[in-house]
């Protein structure tokens, strides 16, 4: 059996010897990752690194550093209304109603009401306007319903007379947001929109089954922009200008919220950390208010730029042909390179690093579609090492066990077929 | 299989790829103060407010404390007052993006490469990052009445500098010295007066731009520094070139407008030294006076300021 077996292998061919070893290293490869984070072990507090990239991933260099964060974004005008003050908000509605807005969004919580003559006036002023979209916040998720208990922080009074939308983003706390959904169940059959899915909707009717239609109700917001890329008002700008502002408003999306007190960036309140923060990973300030998330997922639903993201055995061929790859390439022989054989092999390393990322970052910048390769990239990195633990330790003992014989007496019995 | 197509077009895609979208608009994105767009044709002024368009042919004008930002050729720009901007100047001023995705990636991975050894550099040249700092300015009594006058800070662009401090009450001399930036001393001499005037290239050899100077009296002694560049940068006559009236305005004006931008550049020794000349020239300028006042608040010489503001 194992002569028969050596036959078969030496009969094969060099070609078809070299691809099965290629083939066995990549499955070693997995392996390698598979027992890697198996291991569960909680290092994150000894390690600041891992805690810091915690947080990170390859397309939010993209974000931050490949794209234009000053783009201009023509469809939306922001309004900072700055500490909310209900009949501020007020005057901001009668301001702009009549300007032939598309929808106007107020980001500010509203949870109580009494009969004073503020909320009376702010309460009619919002029956009287009616694209206007007011937030509230999913409360708690019901594991044993599958659905959430109920919209929360808009009293009835406010709520019941105009159109509503919850704020709440999809993230983990203090980390980036990268995600939202678009609507969600909430209390028996019934469906709530996001703030800026509200928004769209009102703003362009027409256009509403392309949010329905999306693959999943959980999308990545594909940032364009912060506050450098929107026309902003503050309150008291706007309110005590006496001109023409119908060129300025007509058939855009306004949204009131906070973006700081007196000076626009001086506030942390409301403020997340995005993609598109200068800093990637490790200590930083965070970054954007929440208004202008809304704004860029509002932006993202007009332009129609969604992130894409291809089926995950598409992910895992394209790993496997990476990794496949890079053995291929490290079980070269490089003999005529001995002097140098280590810098190369570290050279070969990065330049497949850089390629891997390049391929990832330019993908997501030119296309919106978010590769996820980080299994390829790792296996990429570690190829050299599992060929040397391959080559030096298990092939040796792969060919004991298989053929019964050393290599020598492989080699002698070869040479003798 | 279709897929792998994609793959493979995507790469030469984004490989051959560079920008070449521009947009010939002036676009309005925030303004705060009193910020006023000209017409050049007609002289007609309006107010400047966020969202509308401006055409290129007029110009606009920024009060003092008061600012506009502008999406130009794709780029937000911010401009800070006072001062007039005309805007196809402006325009033509702003550098078309053409930056390719290979070049940004490049350029990622170069910086990354560049401060691979950030560490080791923060320590080298600890005195470019030592900007941050903890606490509070506050006022303490002087020591033995002496107090430094100027230079304090910034940037000094010339060679020769005076240096001033408030003579010691006793009438006793004092100590000057020089220090580059390792402390070491490069001059030292016993100055009876108040001020003492050094020429940086012929008096002292040093190839350092930072400098400590101090006096001492008795057992007290009083630091300040500054960095010393050969020439002013360029951002200052760029800045002036911006301003429409400077090419319009007399000699003095424009000296003037020389000194604010050079207060903004950190180079206060230059500012202040303009401001003396210019008071000097014109005595009933009260305006003038009262610039430079403010130049010397924000420097933390009050005492001067406020003598200043009151002989008005």
């Amino acid at each position: 059996m194992r002569s028969r077996l050596l036959t078969y292998w030496n009969k094969i061919g060099s070609t078809y010897q070299y691809l099965i070893h290629v083939c066995l290293i990549t499955a070693l490869v997995f392996f390698m990752i598979f027992l890697g984070t198996s291991f569960k072990i909680n290092i994150k507090s000894i390690n600041p690194l891992t805690r810091s990239l915690n947080d990170y991933e390859i397309t939010d260099i993209v974000f931050s550093k490949f794209k234009d964060q000053s783009e201009f974004i023509e469809d939306i005008i922001i309004i900072n209304s700055g500490t909310p003050d209900r009949s501020e908000i007020t005057q901001i509605l009668k301001k702009i109603s009549p300007l032939e807005t598309k929808a106007i969004g107020i980001d500010f919580l509203f949870s109580e009401f009494d009969s004073s003559e503020v909320n009376l006036a702010f309460a009619n002023q919002l029956a009287a306007t009616p694209n206007v979209v007011l937030a509230s916040i999913l409360d708690e998720f019901d594991e044993t319903e599958n659905h959430f208990a109920k919209l929360s922080g808009c009293a009835p009074e406010f709520c019941d007379r105009t159109n509503v939308g919850y704020i709440n983003f999809v993230a983990k706390p203090d980390h980036s947001i990268r995600l939202f959904s678009t609507m969600e169940n909430v209390g028996n059959n019934k469906v709530e929109k996001a703030f800026s899915t509200r928004l769209f909707e009102l703003a362009y009717p027409n256009r509403s089954a392309e949010i329905t239609e999306l693959p999943s109700n959980v999308q990545r917001i594909g940032y364009r922009g912060n506050i450098e890329s929107f026309v902003h008002f503050d309150a008291d700008q706007l309110l005590e200008n006496t001109g023409d502002l119908l060129q300025i408003f007509k058939d855009k999306i306004v949204l009131i919220g906070y973006l700081g007190d007196d000076d626009i960036g001086d506030s942390l309140k409301d403020k997340f950390y995005t993609p598109l923060n200068e800093r990637i990973a490790a200590k930083s300030r965070p970054d954007m208010y929440g208004i202008m998330i809304h704004a860029n997922i509002l932006s993202m639903y007009i332009n129609q730029s969604y992130i894409k993201e291809w089926p995950k055995w598409t992910n895992r061929l394209i790993e496997i042909l990476i990794v496949m790859l890079s053995v291929g390439i490290f079980r070269m022989d490089f003999i005529s390179f001995q002097q140098v054989y280590w810098i190369l092999i570290r050279i070969l390393q990065i330049l497949m690093y850089l390629l891997l990322f390049y391929i990832v970052a330019g993908v997501f910048y030119f296309f919106n579609i978010r590769l996820s390769l980080n299994i390829g990239i790792i296996g990429a990195l570690i190829a050299w090492d599992v060929v040397d633990l391959y080559e030096n330790i298990i092939h040796p003992r792969l060919k004991k066990i298989i053929f019964g014989h050393t290599e020598e007496s492989i080699q002698l019995k070869s040479n003798q077929l | 299989m279709n897929q792998a197509l994609t793959i493979i077009f995507l790469l030469v895609a984004f490989t051959l790829s560079g920008q070449v979208d521009q947009s010939e608009k002036i676009v309005v994105l925030s303004c705060k103060g009193t910020v006023k767009y000209t017409e050049t044709k007609n002289n007609k002024e309006v107010d400047v407010l966020p969202g509308i368009f401006l055409p290129r042919s007029g110009s606009i004008f920024i009060d003092d404390g008061a600012k506009v930002r502008l999406i130009i050729k794709d780029q937000s720009q911010l401009f800070k007052g006072p001062g007039r901007y005309d805007l196809e100047e402006v325009y033509r001023g702003i550098s078309k993006k053409t930056m390719s995705f290979s070049s940004r990636f490049w350029n990622f991975v170069m910086e990354g490469m560049g401060n691979t050894d950030d560490k080791k550099d923060l320590i080298k040249y600890h005195k470019h990052y030592m900007n941050v700092h903890g606490g509070l300015k506050g006022f303490a009594p002087v020591a033995n009445g002496i107090q430094l006058i100027n230079p304090l800070g910034g940037f000094i662009g010339q060679d020769k500098i005076v240096f001033e401090w408030t003579s010691p009450t006793d009438g006793t001399g004092v100590t000057f010295e020089l220090l580059d930036s390792k402390g070491n001393v490069l001059l030292q001499k016993k100055v009876m007066e108040n001020h003492i005037t050094v020429d940086l290239k012929q008096d002292i050899k040093t190839n350092d731009n930072f400098f400590a100077w101090r006096i001492s009296l008795d057992e007290s002694t009083m630091t300040a520094q500054f960095e010393h560049t050969d020439s002013f940068p360029k951002s200052i006559a760029a800045k002036l070139s911006y301003l429409e009236a400077y090419g319009e305005a007399d000699q003095d004006e424009k000296e003037w407008m020389k000194a604010v931008i050079l207060e903004m550049e950190e180079y206060y020794y230059e500012a202040g030294e303009i401001y003396k000349t210019l008071i000097t020239d014109n005595e009933d300028n009260q305006f003038l006076k009262r610039s430079y006042a403010l130049l010397l608040s924000r420097q933390g010489r009050l005492v001067e300021a406020e003598d200043l503001i009151t002989k008005l």
